[in-house]
């Protein structure tokens, strides 16, 4: 059983994150974005959103998921830091 | 090849940093300049580069698992994603500067013209970088190997990452 | 002379050839070091004038007017010239580090390989556009309370423009010493393979030079976040990243070259 469902799994898996990516994507643009969101609210949610986005993209289209933790590591902590470092600057504004 | 992903990403975010900062000084004249963007073509744009980066994704499966004619039908695609995209990119900058919007309308739009172009020759590299390939996945040779493949993908993927945080950067931040 | 000596003389003269052709090599491969590490004099001289004695490291802004240039030029006084004195005489080992590289990457070629080549004359080049612009802020720096204000701020932007306009020529050095670490086919490369995208990281991080005429304030003014911070880092990163694997190159072709002689 499970050795039939782990390769079908995992050859799905790029399609899975794809409609995650778009539903993340069309939540950002088109929901987040209105009036009726608070702008602080609807920013940081907005780059949370996007640190989870750029998360997904790296460990499964860039495949780093099993990648030695040096390497996962780098790109992990990007995938953190450049949208922590938007928002401080954005509520320091 | 990691290292030039990982430079590449790292001069990216030291221009979202300096964004952000001059934005610090005068956040009422990037509000403005953010309201003349189209986030509709933009929110667009991010959809065709996520779709792009998928059907690479999914070539490298086809590819590791023999299925040349799939491979080769899901990598046409992502490249069309690619070119639909520059040219999506295009048509934008000849609305912005018809409406008076250039690189020396201040601060927001030399940002605005400066990232997206930055972004926007990658995008030009990686669509070319991809039809290489395509070219010559139409030629079946007995002796290949994925590496050369793998970096390219790599690269494209990049490119959509480093959208996905330019596009918010410059349309939604409010 | 004495070789056509020698020959004329059978039997021992074998072994002496033998011997002055492996002590040549060694010979050569102490010079090849030597000059490797004429790096450190383009370092230490170009970085200690221009960053530490001139205080560019950030420069003045492209901003500055012309008396705030002139200021800033009589402010610093002696210590602008002496280092723009030490940039000028530091600046053409570059092309001597160059050298070293090039016949390391002439071991990665065939005798066609024209990628030494251009490895040779991005690096005389990039000698040159080092010394230039200490010829010219140095130029600026003389006659203070003579050379009108304009003057020193156009010489000040002539050495600007000189050193980033010129960026394709170290931009096709670096890419010439990337394609050639990738095109080393041995099992354990000479140069490993990630050095290769240091360099092309380098080579890409010159390109935003393009836009230094354009904006005077930002990330790609000449001060810049990119246009002198990433640029300067990268060069930098780039020698200091070569130049230990072109020590170990150096030595496995001298035991290589040695083993051959017998």
């Amino acid at each position: 059983m499970s050795t039939v469902s782990v390769p079908f799994r995992r050859r799905q898996q790029p399609t899975v994150v794809w409609v995650l990516l778009m539903a993340a994507t069309v939540t950002t643009t088109w929901l987040l974005s209105k009036d009726a969101v608070g702008a602080t609210t609807g920013t940081g949610a907005t780059f949370a959103l996007v640190g989870w986005k750029v998360r997904l993209i790296i460990l499964d289209f860039m495949e780093l998921r099993h990648a030695p933790w040096q390497l996962r590591l780098v790109f992990e902590a990007w995938s953190a830091i450049v949208p922590a470092i938007i928002f401080g600057f954005y509520l320091a504004t | 090849m990691w290292v030039l992903i990982a430079g590449d990403m790292v001069i990216f975010s030291l221009l979202f940093g300096s964004f952000m900062s001059a934005r610090m000084k005068h956040p009422e004249v990037f509000e403005t300049g953010r309201h003349a963007l189209d986030f509709h073509r933009g929110g667009i744009n991010t959809l065709l580069l996520l779709t792009s980066s998928w059907c690479v994704a999914m070539t490298l499966k086809a590819l590791r698992t023999d299925r040349d004619r799939a491979a080769l039908r899901w990598l046409g695609f992502g490249i069309l994603g690619g070119v639909a995209f520059a040219v999506s990119k295009v048509l934008e900058y000849v609305a912005e500067v018809h409406s008076g919007h250039t690189p020396a309308s201040g601060d927001f739009f030399m940002y605005y013209f400066m990232m997206t172009g930055i972004h926007l020759a990658h995008v030009i590299v990686g669509t070319l970088v991809l039809s290489v390939f395509w070219f010559r996945l139409r030629r079946p040779t007995e002796q290949r190997s994925l590496a050369g493949f793998e970096s390219a993908a790599v690269f494209w993927h990049m490119v959509d990452l480093l959208w996905v945080v330019l596009f918010p950067l410059l349309y939604l931040v409010r | 002379m004495s070789i056509l000596m020698n020959t004329e003389h059978s039997g021992s003269t074998a072994v002496i050839d033998e011997l002055d052709v492996s002590n040549r090599t060694r010979g050569d491969y102490l010079v090849l070091r030597v000059s490797l590490l004429s790096c450190l004099i383009y370092v230490g001289f170009g970085l200690t004038g221009f960053a530490v004695l001139a205080g560019f490291w950030p420069p003045p802004s492209e901003h500055l007017d012309a008396a705030g240039i002139t200021a800033y030029f009589h402010s610093q006084g002696n210590g602008l010239r002496i280092g723009m004195v030490m940039m000028a005489f530091g600046a053409p080992f570059y092309y001597v580090w160059s050298a070293v590289l090039s016949k390391i990457i002439g071991r990665i070629e065939g005798p066609m390989g024209v990628l030494s080549t251009v490895e040779l004359l991005g690096g005389l080049l990039t000698a040159w556009v080092t010394v230039m612009p200490a010829i010219i802020w140095l130029t600026a720096s003389m006659r203070p309370g003579v050379r009108s204000p304009e003057t020193v701020q156009t010489l000040y932007d002539l050495g600007w423009i000189f050193f980033d306009l010129t960026f394709a020529c170290s931009l096709i050095q670096n890419l010439g010493l990337g394609f050639a670490i990738l095109r080393d086919r041995r099992t354990a490369p000479l140069i490993p393979h990630w050095v290769a995208w240091v360099s092309f990281l380098t080579a890409a991080t010159y390109v935003p030079l393009v836009l230094v005429p354009f904006f005077k304030t930002g990330p790609f003014a000449w001060q810049g976040l990119i246009s002198f911070w990433a640029v300067f880092v990268m060069f930098f990163v780039l020698i200091a990243v070569v130049t230990p694997y072109a020590w170990k190159a150096l030595r496995r072709l001298e035991a290589e070259d040695l083993a051959a002689v017998g």
